[in-house]
């Protein structure tokens, strides 16, 4: 290769670094009204980062100390104080703290197991005071958010969890709901069903917002959540869709129930869990599938849904009924306020020190180890941007890890290539030889920590399953760039004059040769 | 020195096995007398709080809050402080976290002192209640999924390596994936560093890099069988060669590890000065020496043990 074009592609990738380097890591204002947030400042960050959304959930009949100092004397009575908290017995379905405290801890062990399955990278859950669940989830905020730099996306985020927090404490079962009091299924002989039939305990609550009254569409004493065997959501060519499979009597009894709700006026099956609505159903036709899917506005939405959906249907409902949460508040960085900024320098002095190290040990070579963990660094931040993983802890240690892996791998081929220099042969001949006898080794290690990682993607939640889906790009690239280092050790040492020391190599000299 | 270890072995294994050893007596005697096997963190432990709330009309910023709950609170060994300033009808709230083992009649004397002294500028909506709370193991899920997950790839790492390398390879390299994570353990007990979601996450690190270096270290000593120029050399003195060979990856890989944890730790003390905050960096170091002692020590000893198993050549 002639030192013009090996100068040209060598220039060629620098620059593409570069660019891809200042989008991704600088923010700028364009302009007086607009500002560009780079990559890095919008990739979601984990609760060290940006803090928590937390709410504590009541059971109805418990208050909080400022509710309690709210109320009448006369109305003070009926309350005891436990803990921080006040209960009464007169409101709540429980006759005393044990058996009340028995079931608040019951369910927080399923609202726990609803946050897992929602997929969330860290939240917590603790029951407070024994009759109160106290619920943190990660505010989800990119440091342009976090920092006021995106006000739309930081309301976005704080709906997006707010609505994660009442949608999973959702209590009670499963309903089909309608809000037709009676629907004539046959115009011509005006056969008419009375749903009022089928009134239940929440036919007079609020379930849609507007004050209107909702009947179940079949009786109160069937259990809707055997009609289905799952509920999954996922993302598909841009639509965000939330899926049902339906068991045999399910498909049979959806036929019913959508055949009643496309002869009704509203046209619609609103899917509620005891008073919370959490999708409704625009119903032309009858439904005779065994699997029905539905787009939503967001991800986010679909995953909640389908969450708390799953739940309930594996027969695990919310059994005590619990107050909706009125507000939700937002913590500061349990890391400290500028914990993602440091975070964000201490990655950057950990690359440039890998970088500087290999540039020391290998000059102009090293300086082509430094491109490639540049590369893998970049690759790194714009997975975690496009994935919206949060960035948490666990993930900058997977992020370190992958960057080891890559420094591991051409450390192997580097100690060949000194062997392979020592033995007399020239550059190249030895950096063919030491490619050549390091190749099985190389793919070994990728091999085997690939198969952990598609493992912990597939298997693991939450933390572990975004470990292991960044350590499977990590692997991915880790090998690309390792046959990339190849390309450029040709590209950069083709114009060479010297054949036989480059890049801090040198062939070993014989007696015979001086 | 790898000579060394080769030939003292049986010590080598027996080391790492009371290494664990000791960690379970730890943990076993903290389980009954202290906090448990480990010292979980926030995601397994109760804990106490302290919630201190003020509204937004009567201390804008929530700055009055602040000066008077830590005043009242933090000489009381609350272990994390979170804030969220409020807005709206929504209040300025601050909470402290304490060890389930801090003391209900100091910490209720410090929430009566908290609303005395509202009462004393006025802040009559303000408001101070001290809770106690029961951790529920969210994270217990997750431990179960990822412990799956690493158990499958360490059994497919098994079977790659009887393909690839060879029968006694793969077994040592199991072998070596449970002292790693064994004593990693018995660190976490000894030391009684907090176990949360980050030690667990490390764990699954601490797996991958062990993956690696014994990647790096079996395919050395397979090379060094199929090299005809080593045929009449002994076994023992190949496995000590390739480990010899491949230490200083194996260090690199640790030391990178390690002192990419340190830059880290430094970082966030600056933005977090505490004890807490340099907790999980302190658990980093714990897995790469656990992988360090690994890779150096165990990983030979316990193949020297079983190379055995292995015939030499293709």
């Amino acid at each position: 290769m002639s030192k013009v074009k090996s100068a040209i592609i060598t220039a060629l990738v620098v620059i593409a670094i570069i660019v891809a380097a200042v989008f991704g890591t600088v923010s700028f204002n364009v302009g007086a009204a607009q500002r560009y947030n780079s990559i890095a400042a919008r990739i979601p960050l984990g609760s060290e980062f940006s803090g928590y959304v937390y709410t504590t959930v009541y059971p109805e009949g418990v208050i909080s100390a400022n509710e309690y100092d709210a109320l009448e004397e006369e109305d003070k009575s009926a309350y005891e104080q436990h803990g921080g908290v006040y209960v009464s017995f007169e409101e709540c379905d429980y006759a005393d703290i044990a058996s009340l405290s028995a079931a608040v801890a019951a369910d927080a062990d399923i609202l726990s197991a609803r946050l897992g399955d929602r997929g969330l990278t860290d939240y917590s859950v603790a029951v407070r005071d024994d009759v109160t669940i106290f619920v943190a989830l990660p505010s989800g905020y990119s440091y342009a958010a976090y920092k006021g730099n995106d006000s739309t996306e930081r309301s976005e985020a704080l709906s997006a969890a707010s609505s994660s927090i009442a949608y999973l404490v959702a209590d009670g079962e499963l309903t089909l709901r309608t809000t037709d009091s009676s629907i004539t299924t046959d115009e011509d002989s005006g056969t008419s069903i009375d749903m009022t039939r089928n009134k239940d305990e929440y036919t007079d609550a609020d379930i849609l917002g507007t004050g209107e009254q909702t009947y179940p569409f079949v009786s109160a004493n069937e259990d809707i959540s055997s009609y289905f065997s799952s509920v999954t959501a996922y993302a598909f060519g841009g639509s965000n869709v939330l899926s049902f499979n339906l068991t045999e009597y399910g498909r049979e009894r959806m036929s019913y129930v959508s055949t009643l709700a496309a002869s009704s006026e509203s046209q619609t099956i609103y899917v509620c869990v005891g008073d919370t609505q959490v999708l409704s159903i625009n119903c032309t036709s009858t439904i005779d599938s065994d699997n029905m899917q539905f787009a939503l506005s967001t991800l986010s939405a679909a995953k909640d849904t389908a969450a708390v959906l799953s739940s309930v249907v594996a027969g695990n409902a919310l059994s005590v009924a619990y107050n909706a949460p009125d507000s939700v508040s937002s913590s500061t960085a349990t890391g400290g306020e500028n914990a993602a900024l440091m975070a964000f320098i201490a990655s950057i002095v950990v690359l440039a020190a890998l970088c500087a190290a290999a540039v020391i040990k290998y000059k102009k070579l090293g300086g082509v180890l430094a491109i490639s963990f540049v590369i893998l660094a970049l690759a790194m931040l714009y997975t975690l941007f496009l994935l919206s993983i949060q960035v948490t802890f666990e993930v900058l240690a997977v992020c370190a890890g992958a960057l080891i892996l890559l420094a591991a791998a051409n450390l192997v081929v580097l100690g060949e290539v000194r062997a392979q220099c020592k033995t007399g042969k020239t550059m190249q001949a030895a950096v063919k030889a030491a490619y050549k006898r390091t190749l099985w080794s190389v793919i070994d290690i990728h091999v085997i920590v690939l198969a952990a990682a598609i493992l912990m993607a597939a298997v693991c939640q939450g933390a572990a399953a975004a470990c292991g889906l960044i350590l499977v790009v990590g692997t991915l690239v880790s090998y690309v760039l390792y046959w990339f280092t190849r390309f450029m050790w040709y590209v950069l040492s083709s114009p060479q004059r010297n054949k036989f020391a480059f890049g801090g190599f040198k062939r070993e000299v014989y007696g015979d040769d001086e | 020195m790898m000579n060394k270890i080769v030939n003292l072995r049986h010590i080598a294994v027996i080391v790492s096995v009371v290494i664990m050893a000791i960690g379970m007596a730890v943990g076993t005697i903290c389980h009954f007398v202290s906090n448990g096997f480990f010292n979980y963190g926030d995601e397994f432990a109760s804990y106490k709080s302290v919630e201190v709330t003020t509204s937004v009309p009567e201390d804008i910023n929530g700055e009055l809050l602040g000066t008077i709950a830590a005043e009242e609170l933090s000489s009381l060994g609350a272990y994390k402080v979170s804030f969220a300033e409020g807005s709206g009808i929504q209040p300025n709230t601050v909470i402290y976290k304490f060890p389930a083992s801090a003391s209900d009649s100091d910490l209720q004397a410090a929430v009566d002192s908290i609303i005395a002294r509202f009462e004393e500028r006025g802040l009559e909506d303000g408001s101070a209640s001290l809770h106690s709370n029961t951790g529920v193991a969210g994270g217990i899920w997750q431990l179960n999924y990822a412990a799956i997950a690493l158990a499958s790839a360490v059994v497919i790492q098994a079977i790659y390596f009887a393909i690839r390398l060879k029968p006694g390879m793969a077994l040592s390299a199991v072998l070596s994936q449970l002292a790693a994570v064994g004593v990693y353990a018995s660190l976490l007990a000894i030391t009684r560093c907090p176990v949360g979601l980050e030690a667990i996450a490390l764990a699954a690190v601490l797996t991958v890099i062990t993956m690696i270096c014994n990647g790096i270290f079996f395919g050395k000593v397979k090379s060094l069988y199929k090299d005809e120029s080593n045929a009449k050399a002994n076994k023992l003195s190949l496995v000590a060669t390739g480990a010899e060979s491949t230490a200083k990856f194996g260090a690199f890989i640790c030391i990178a590890f390690a002192a990419a944890a340190v830059i880290f730790a430094v970082f966030a003390l600056i933005a977090s000065p505490s004890i807490q905050t340099l907790l999980p960096y302190v658990v980093c170091i714990i897995a790469a020496a656990a992988c360090a002692y690994n890779f150096a020590v165990f990983a030979p000893a316990n193949y020297a043990q079983l190379c055995g198993l292995d015939r030499r050549g293709k």
